[in-house]
């Protein structure tokens, strides 16, 4: 654990240190400061972070299930009366454990961009709560897998090309409904579903790049304005948290063996 | 109040039957041995008592809860035949887990597990690595992380495998503790020779089905002295003659034999007996013992399945 901290926010580091040392030789150079280059180190770094969360999430998770069962752990652990919710949020608990931990500890890598200015502390603290909600959400898909999958690998599977539609399936398929002009306007919504689009835009939104973000709704068939697109990252976040407690109930209703009942008084 | 109650319980797996119609119960102090043939449904039956396979039909109750109530398993305690453990976990560890999952916490959970790891001998175990056990230790981890939570209900797949001479000892004596303390427990063993000392009744499964259920007691005074004799010759020079007399007779079963002795498992049959000694007399074939010999619960189990 400590080594994938040590490593991951190596990584970020010299990503964030390679950038704001291009801006400080581009500025000495050109003997001026585009101060909105810093904040593109701020994305750059969210964006990875966001990516982070997105890759290790199903490989923490979509195990979580069938590894029990194929290591024969699974009986004993039904038998002992732990019941099916605490096992499914306690092994998604720990998994967002994991990688917030990794998170956190890029937050003073993300201050980086406090240097120059342009972003708040209350920037990086949202921005920590929408991948907190984005990790659970991947991480409750991964879990349903693992608690429906016969094997580990069908599980893991599964889990990435299930994220893999949900975060890049439906931007190429909104950008070609879009270029064929194919109708049904509530079809492009499916977005709200991506977390990946989600984070892109909040990110955007939170350096205050707002024709980075029209530029995306057009690239992906949405309209320019209204409630849901104004209010892009709240609804979505809804969205997901909705599908969540749907996908762990499913999850739930996966390892149980019985229905629940009420004792017959 | 039976501890345990299942009712005509049908249980398919994959299309096919394989518990039909079982019904027994268990009384609180009983110790109930299934056996029977490879493959006739004894790891099923336990698994579906334990609530890990939900049956096609019929019903179980545990302490009068049934299945999908919460808080049932803290009635229930199960050892599986085969079953894994967590990497990186000491056995103390692996206890004190096991112990809060049943609700046991704190320094009560801790006299508990001292107390178990002591009377299965593992206290010097106690900081060692779960997959660092072997067979036979893990064999006991498997028992004791079972009757951990103090359930009212044992059910136990195998309990003797792997186990050592001490270590089945000391199985039999904790089941003895806990069947005077009023637990009901099904014990599901192909080692009848073990769980004659153990068990107080006796299911023979064949096909999914309960073919027998008696008390243990009650079989072995019905097959005492029955069916079974042991002859040890005078002459060893007289054993294939001996051999040659007997296996023609139509009471005779079976036939065994090591160097003078020959044990004779006889079809039941009046007179089975007097008819054998009236032939070696016949044949003039010396014998220092002709005696009837008490069947174990293994020789019930023979004839009953024609092993």
């Amino acid at each position: 654990m400590l080594m994938t901290i040590f490593f991951f926010n190596l990584v970020l580091a010299m990503v964030g240190i390679t950038s704001i040392a291009a801006i400080m030789n581009r500025t000495s150079s050109l003997s001026n400061m585009d101060y909105s280059t810093v904040v593109r180190v701020y994305e750059l770094l969210a964006l990875v972070d966001g990516f982070l969360v997105i890759v290790m999430m199903p490989t923490l998770t979509a195990g979580g299930i069938c590894h029990e069962r194929e290591k024969n752990t699974f009986d004993t652990l039904y038998v002992s009366g732990i019941s099916a919710s605490s096992i499914i949020m306690g092994k998604l608990m720990a998994a967002l454990s994991i990688v917030m931990t990794i998170v956190v500890s890029t937050l003073p890598l993300l201050s980086l961009a406090f240097v120059f200015g342009g972003i708040r502390y209350l920037t990086l603290i949202a921005m920590v709560a929408i991948l907190f909600v984005h990790a659970a959400y991947i991480g409750s898909m991964s879990l349903a897998f693992s608690a429906y999958a016969k094997t580990i690998t069908f599980s893991i599977t599964g889990s990435y090309a299930a994220i893999i539609c949900t975060s890049v399936g439906t931007v190429v398929m909104c950008y070609l409904f879009n270029a064929v002009g194919m109708g049904f306007r509530w079809l492009y919504y499916i977005l709200l579903f991506n977390p990946a689009y989600t984070l892109v835009v909040f990110i955007f939104r939170q350096v205050g790049d707002d024709r980075a973000v029209s530029f995306l709704h057009r690239f992906c068939g949405l309209p320019d304005s209204g409630f849901v697109i104004d209010n892009w990252s709240a609804v979505s976040i809804s969205v997901q948290l909705i599908v969540t407690a749907a996908l762990i109930i499913i999850a739930m209703s996966g390892i149980s063996i019985y229905p629940r009942r009420c004792r017959n008084k | 109040m039976s501890n345990l109650i299942a009712e005509g319980v049908n249980v398919s797996l994959k299309g096919r039957n394989i518990l039909k119609n079982i019904t027994m119960t268990v009384q609180p102090g009983e110790v109930v041995l299934v056996s029977g043939c490879n493959g006739c449904g004894k790891t099923t039956l336990i698994k579906t008592l334990a609530g890990l396979i939900r049956p096609k039909s019929g019903d179980i109750e545990i302490c009068g809860m049934h299945y999908g109530e919460k808080g049932i398993y803290k009635h229930v305690g199960y050892a599986p035949w085969r079953f894994g453990v967590y990497d990186s976990v000491k056995v103390f560890e692996y206890l004190v887990y096991y112990a809060a999952a049943g609700r046991l916490t704190g320094l009560m959970a801790r006299k508990r597990i001292e107390h178990l790891l002591d009377v299965f001998e593992m206290t010097d175990r106690a900081d060692d690595d779960v997959t660092e056990l072997s067979a036979g230790m893990l064999q006991r981890l498997n028992i004791i992380r079972c009757i951990l939570h103090n359930p009212e209900v044992l059910l136990f797949d195998e309990p003797l495998n792997c186990l050592d001479t001490a270590g089945r000892s000391l199985f039999s004596r904790c089941v003895k503790e806990d069947a005077q303390r009023g637990k009901s427990i099904v014990i599901s063993s192909h080692n009848l020779t073990q769980m004659e000392n153990i068990c107080t009744s006796v299911c023979f499964m064949k096909q999914g089905e309960i073919v027998f259920r008696n008390s243990l007691d009650h079989m072995l005074r019905e097959n005492a002295g029955k069916s079974m004799v042991k002859i040890v010759l005078a002459d060893s020079g007289q054993l294939q003659d001996a051999i040659r007399v007997l296996r023609p007779l139509d009471v005779v079963r079976t036939l065994s034999s090591r160097n003078n002795e020959i044990l004779v498992n006889l079809k039941d049959s009046e007179g089975a007996f007097e008819d054998m000694l009236n032939i070696f007399l016949q044949h003039n074939i010396a014998t220092l013992t002709f005696a009837r010999e008490n069947r174990t619960l293994e020789d019930i189990f023979n004839d009953y399945f024609e092993v």
